[in-house]
C-alpha cells in the first residue's frame, strides 16, 4: 500500500521547470483577456438592467459579481478592473491575487450568462482553477532580479494535462455512439448551421471532404491526448492540435474555443522546449 | 508523461530514491487523484447513463467545475433564424423592430446572441411555454423606457430556417414539403 502510495506522490509530485507553469499562466492570460474583450460589447445586452437578460439578485446559491449592479456605467468598470487583473497576471505582476479575481470573474459569467455560457468558458473556469491550485512561480520580479529557475512540483501540470485528456475523451465517446458522427454527416450539418462561417456551396463542393473530415475529427480527439502524452510524439501532438483548432476557428464562429485550447496544450510543453540551444544554430541537441 | 521528458531536471527513480514524502503530500497527491478521477466522470454517465448518473453538487456548480464536453454532438438543426418585434401599442397600432436589447439592433449579430436564442428554443421544445417571457417583458420595459408609453402587447415573430431544407432532394432524411422556414409568434402582454 505504501509503494502504490509512494508512486502516487511521486506522480505529482516530480519536480518540473517552473517556466512550464509561466508559459500555462501567460497563455491563459492571453486567453483570458481575448474572451473579456470579445464579451465586452455585449454587455450591455446580457448584463445591465436594460439587457435581454433579467439578472436575479446576488444570493449565496447563485453567487456572481455581475450580479450586484444593474448600471452600465458599473459594470464598464467590473470590466475594466477584471481586465486590469488579467494583464497583472499575465506579466506575472501578483499572479495568486490576479488569478483569483479572474476565477471570480470567470464563475460570475457562468452564473450570470447560465446556459449560454459556452465550451470556452468551462475550458477557462477550470483550467483558471487548476492554475490556482498551482505552483505559482514569480514572473516579471523575478524575471528582473535574475536567472533564477525554482523547480517546483508537478502537480498542476499534470492537472492540466489530464483535463485536456478528459475534455477529449469526454466529448469523443458519445460522437461514436451518434449515428450522425459514424456516418460522416456530422460536418455538413454543423458546417451548414448557425454555428459555421462558411457558404453552402462550399459543403456542396466539399462533400466528400466533409465525411472524411467528420470521421478524422472522431480519431483526432480519439487519439490526441495519447500523441501528447507520449514523450516522442509529443511535438507532433502540439502540432496537429493546432492545425484542429485553427480549422475549428476558421471553419465556424467558435474561435474562442480554439483560443481557450490554447493554455491546454501550452501544458504539454516540458522544459526541454524552453532550452535556448535546441532551436539556436551550433547548438549541441 | 510528457514532463518526464525533461533531461536537466532528475529523473523519477532519483525522486524514488531521494524523496520521503510527508503526510501533506500524501492527502494533496489523493486530493488530486479524486480531482483527476472527476475529471473524468462524464465518461462513466455515457458508458451507463441509466446505472450511473452522478449527482449534481451546487459547490461544483458554483465553483464553475461541473465537466459537462457533450456538446456539439447531436447534429445542430437550425441553420439561421430571422427574428422581428411587433409592438402593439395601447391603441391597436403595431410597428416593427428589430431584436437586439438594448438599442434594438439586428441579429442575432454572434455567437453569444445565437446562443440567447437557441437556448430558449431548446427550452421551448422542452415544453416551457414562457420559455420568451422574461426576454419579452424586457422589451416591454424597453420601449417604455425610450418612448414613454408603455406597449399593450409585444410578439417575437420568428423564422426558423432549417438545415434539412439544404439537403438533396433525393436525401432520406429530408421531409417532404418542408417549408423554407418555420414562423413561429410568442406573445406577451405587457404588464
Amino acid at each position: 500500500m505504501k509503494k502504490y502510495l509512494q508512486a502516487l506522490v511521486n506522480f505529482w509530485f516530480l519536480p518540473v521547470d517552473s517556466r512550464c507553469y509561466s508559459l500555462v499562466r501567460v497563455c491563459y492570460a492571453v486567453a483570458a483577456i481575448v474572451n473579456l474583450s470579445v464579451l465586452f460589447p455585449h454587455r450591455s445586452s446580457f448584463f445591465g438592467s436594460s439587457g435581454m437578460v433579467v439578472q436575479k439578485h446576488f444570493s449565496l446559491a447563485t453567487p456572481s459579481i455581475l450580479f450586484l449592479t444593474q448600471e452600465a456605467s458599473e459594470i464598464t468598470m467590473l470590466f475594466a478592473l477584471v481586465c486590469m487583473a488579467m494583464l497583472s497576471l499575465l506579466i506575472g505582476f501578483h499572479s495568486r491575487v490576479a488569478l483569483a479575481i479572474c476565477c471570480l470573474w470567470h464563475v460570475s459569467v457562468h452564473v450570470a450568462l447560465g446556459p449560454m455560457s459556452s465550451g470556452f468558458d468551462s475550458v477557462l473556469r477550470i483550467y483558471g482553477f487548476i492554475l490556482l491550485i498551482s505552483p505559482m512561480p514569480g514572473g516579471i520580479k523575478e524575471s528582473i532580479r535574475g536567472r533564477e529557475r525554482p523547480v517546483v512540483p508537478a502537480y498542476g501540470i499534470r492537472l492540466m494535462q489530464l483535463q485536456l485528456c478528459a475534455i477529449y475523451w469526454c466529448t469523443v465517446l458519445p460522437k461514436w455512439l451518434n449515428e450522425t458522427w459514424r456516418s460522416g454527416e456530422y460536418l455538413w450539418y454543423f458546417l451548414n448551421s448557425s454555428f459555421s462561417s462558411v457558404p453552402h456551396a462550399f459543403t456542396v463542393e466539399y462533400a466528400l471532404l466533409l465525411k472524411y473530415g467528420t470521421w478524422g475529427t472522431l480519431v483526432f480527439e480519439s487519439t490526441i491526448p495519447l500523441i501528447l502524452l507520449c514523450g516522442k510524439t509529443r511535438r507532433l501532438g502540439l502540432f496537429l492540435g493546432f492545425l484542429f483548432h485553427a480549422g475549428i476557428a476558421l471553419l465556424s464562429s467558435l474561435y474562442l474555443f480554439s483560443v481557450a485550447m490554447i493554455p491546454a496544450y501550452a501544458s504539454f510543453f516540458c522544459c526541454s522546449d524552453f532550452t535556448k540551444r535546441r532551436f539556436l544554430p551550433g547548438g549541441d541537441s | 508523461m510528457s514532463n518526464q521528458q525533461c533531461s536537466d531536471l532528475p529523473s523519477s527513480d532519483t525522486i524514488a530514491e531521494g524523496l520521503r514524502p510527508n503526510l501533506r503530500q500524501y492527502f494533496l497527491s489523493l486530493f488530486f487523484a479524486v480531482l483527476a478521477a472527476h475529471m473524468f466522470s462524464p465518461l462513466l454517465t455515457y458508458v451507463s447513463p441509466n446505472v450511473l448518473s452522478l449527482p449534481k453538487s451546487q459547490v461544483l456548480s458554483v465553483l464553475g467545475l461541473q465537466e459537462n464536453w457533450g456538446m456539439f454532438v447531436e447534429k445542430p438543426y437550425i441553420r439561421d433564424l430571422g427574428l422581428k418585434l411587433i409592438i402593439i401599442s395601447s391603441d391597436g397600432k403595431s410597428r416593427y423592430r428589430d431584436p437586439i436589447l438594448p438599442g434594438f439592433r439586428a441579429g442575432p449579430a454572434n455567437l453569444r446572441e445565437m446562443l440567447f436564442f437557441l437556448y430558449r428554443i431548446r427550452k421551448l421544445a422542452l415544453g416551457n411555454r414562457k420559455a420568451f417571457s422574461s426576454y419579452l417583458q424586457s422589451v416591454c420595459a424597453s420601449i417604455e423606457k425610450n418612448e414613454g408609453e408603455k406597449p399593450a402587447e409585444v410578439i417575437l415573430q420568428m423564422f426558423i430556417y432549417r438545415v434539412e431544407t439544404l439537403l438533396p432532394k433525393s436525401h432520406p432524411d429530408r421531409p417532404r414539403d418542408m417549408p423554407k422556414a418555420k414562423r413561429r409568434l410568442f406573445r406577451e402582454s405587457c404588464r
